[in-house]
């Protein structure tokens, strides 16, 4: 008896200690830039917190400051150089500062103290002046562009070698998968002609370094460098350099199989209609706007020999998936669905174009096949993924319709946008959709309620359409 | 008999025993996890510095002004003690809105019902008002939905995918544009 009491008991207390033991979690990996004062550099209090995932605890009256980083306590005293780290005291090169009531930590805290008593890894880069903590098991990398008129090359520099593999090389949303590696500081551009953004991601395994191009842009080159391992993505807008076979043709998002695809019914969609009245701004109200734009497209296509059908003729209140039956059930090559912006700043301005996203890093490959579950040889597709099956033919056109609208005048290109789109649902074709600009904006307002330059919008659509069918069939 | 009762009457001591224990190993893990308990009303003395209440700073992330996308502004706020209450605090935070020249894109009377951690998935339950609320464009529902997702992930680097609910439950899309059924993976809003 007194056995399985005693047994009972030590169940009780293993329960107490395990719920007592929780374990706390990770902190995030993060760049933070120091501050030169004199002739030091500083953190601010507040970006010493981020940077080690602290809380701060502040009292004004003691002077004294606390950082808290997973249970151990840096205590610090403006205008003293000691430091307490846990239960040992550090005397820092100069001592804390206090300015305008901001708490100043010199860097040496965070190059020399914190890594040797906490067993963190810190990196300090004096030419950008940022403080990285390097995420454990991850790999540091620092990434730079260089830039000539008609080459521009950027490289990821880490201190060990690091693992990369092409995740989109097309010139629409080229991005590089590099495993277990974190980058340090937010990569710095400045204006040239070819790189026109640098982005840092994470992504399952790693990080994803996406590069966004200039239009021009056709060629790419990667390569392994050593001294301190290097990858060098390269990146050139001349036709010579890509003959002479240095760079590789960036598969840009004309339909790969160009030969043989003849699109010939376009499916028109007007937005909302009925109840269902979208934005209503500036005495516009964006159902008729779209209605009126759709049928002068579908006028525009008709004109120029393509076969246009539209999802609603009337100011009708018609559901996603009425639409989509329409669509399908006319045999429709393409779907373009018109639409109109807002915001609540009125300063939102212009047109942009929404393709749906490939599903995960892998997606992008999936050219016209969907996720099937294999059936006795059937793909069966379910209704909501159908769209998804046209992920690069719709962003191709996309790309068609945006520049043949960069003509409007008046019109300026807000972006080229991936989401997943409620609208294409169970549309079994490439679709697309045109926000023709915002009705939330007095300049944008006025072209879209005009007749005669709502058909200039709609012309530069159909034409953009039409430019995209023809460049199909060759 | 003597002996046969006297066992029995054993037996339902040590059951009895099992329920006490299991009753107060329940409470004792019960009044552990909820973050939600009140402050013991006992007067606090004047503490040392490092047990005052700490702060931390979290990123949140409103919409640009001319719609272009998200402009992030950093605000000091208390910690709790769990990171579901941290993230309820980061959300309700970003359904206060901005100050300055930023744009709100969370409609306005929005209230955060609750939020819940699960492994690296994260469940934001809104009140009505972030749907019924909502009459924009596609920008403006596009970036509520990213400025969501993207506070999550700035603030929690080990959340993978954003969950939104409406009333305690998913809804289809908020304002007709973008399906938001299933967890949102956080890489797909930038």
């Amino acid at each position: 008896m007194k056995r399985i009491l005693v047994f009972i008991v030590f169940v009780a207390l293993a329960s107490l200690v395990v719920c007592a033991c929780a374990a706390p979690r990770a902190a995030a990996a993060e760049a933070r830039k120091a501050k030169k004062i004199g002739e030091r550099y500083y953190l601010s209090m507040n970006d010493a917190a981020l940077l080690l995932g602290a809380t701060k605890y502040w009292n004004e009256e003691t002077r004294k400051a606390v950082l808290n980083v997973e249970g151990t306590r840096i205590r610090l005293t403006a205008l003293s150089p000691i430091v307490a780290v846990g239960e040992k005291t550090f005397v820092l090169p100069c001592p804390v500062l206090l300015s305008r009531g901001v708490i100043f930590i010199p860097v040496e805290l965070f190059t020399q103290t914190v890594p040797a008593s906490m067993g963190k890894t810190i990196t300090w880069n004096q030419g950008s002046q940022y403080l990285s903590v390097v995420k454990e098991g991850t790999v540091p990398a620092t990434v730079s562009v260089e830039v000539s008129d008609r080459v521009a090359y950027v490289t990821v520099e880490s201190p060990e070698r690091i693992e990369y593999s092409p995740v989109n090389v097309s010139n629409d949303g080229f991005s590089v998968l590099l495993e277990r590696a974190s980058l340090l500081a937010k990569p710095v551009l400045q204006e040239n002609p070819i790189v026109t953004g640098l982005s840092v991601g994470r992504a399952p395994g790693g990080v994803e370094l996406r590069v966004a191009l200039a239009r021009g842009v056709s060629g790419y080159s990667m390569e392994r460098k050593g001294g301190p391992p290097r990858i060098v993505l390269g990146f050139t807008s001349s036709e010579e350099l890509l003959r002479a076979g240095d760079f590789l043709p960036l598969g840009t998002e004309m339909p790969r199989v160009a030969s043989g695809r003849d699109y010939k019914v376009v499916v028109i969609d007007a937005g909302h209609g009925g109840a269902d009245e979208g934005i209503r701004a500036g005495g516009s109200v964006e159902k008729q706007i779209d209605l009126d734009v759709a049928r002068d497209v579908k006028d525009a296509l008709s004109a120029a020999g393509l076969s246009a059908v539209l999802t609603r003729s009337e100011d009708a209140q018609t559901s996603v998936d009425e639409r989509a039956v329409r669509a399908n059930s006319a045999g429709g090559d393409l779907f373009v669905s018109i639409h109109c912006d807002g915001y609540p700043d009125s300063q939102a301005r212009g047109y942009s174009v929404e393709v749906l996203q490939p599903d995960g890093l892998a997606g992008g490959a999936q050219q016209g096949e969907g996720q099937g579950v294999a059936s006795a040889g059937v793909d069966l597709v379910p209704w909501s993924e159908v769209a998804k099956g046209h992920v690069n033919e719709s962003a191709s056109l996309a790309r068609y319709i945006s520049r043949s609208l960069g003509a409007v005048e008046g019109l300026r290109d807000a972006g080229f946008r991936r989401a997943p789109i409620v609208l294409f649902r169970g549309v079994d074709m490439p679709c697309v959709l045109v926000n023709c600009g915002f009705l939330t904006n007095p300049g944008d307002e006025a072209l879209l309620r005009d007749g005669a330059s709502q058909r200039r919008i709609a012309g530069a659509i159909a034409a953009g359409i039409v430019e995209f069918v023809n460049a199909s069939r060759r | 008999m003597d002996r046969k009762s006297s066992s029995s009457f054993y037996r339902i001591l040590l059951i009895l025993l099992l329920i006490v224990c299991a009753v107060l190993v329940t409470v004792i893990v019960m009044s552990r996890r909820g973050a939600q308990l009140p402050e013991p009303v006992t007067p606090t003395p004047e503490r040392p510095v490092e047990t005052e209440t700490g702060t931390k700073t979290v990123t949140l992330y409103f919409g640009a002004p001319d719609g272009s996308g998200l402009v992030e502004v950093n605000r000091e706020m208390p910690v709790p003690s769990d990171p579901s209450a941290l993230l309820a605090g980061v959300m309700r935070e970003l359904a206060s809105g901005p100050s300055g020249k930023v744009v709100a894109v969370l409609p306005s009377g929005t209230q955060v019902r609750s939020a819940y951690i699960s492994g690296s998935d994260a469940y934001v339950d809104f009140s009505s008002e972030l749907k019924s609320g909502f009459s924009g464009g596609s920008t403006e529902e596009y970036l509520l939905i990213a400025s969501i997702v993207r506070t999550v992930a700035e603030n929690f680097p080990d959340i993978s995918r954003v969950q939104i609910l409406v009333e305690g439950k998913t809804v289809d899309s908020l304002g007709g544009h973008y399906e938001i059924t299933e967890p949102l993976p956080v890489g797909e809003w930038e």
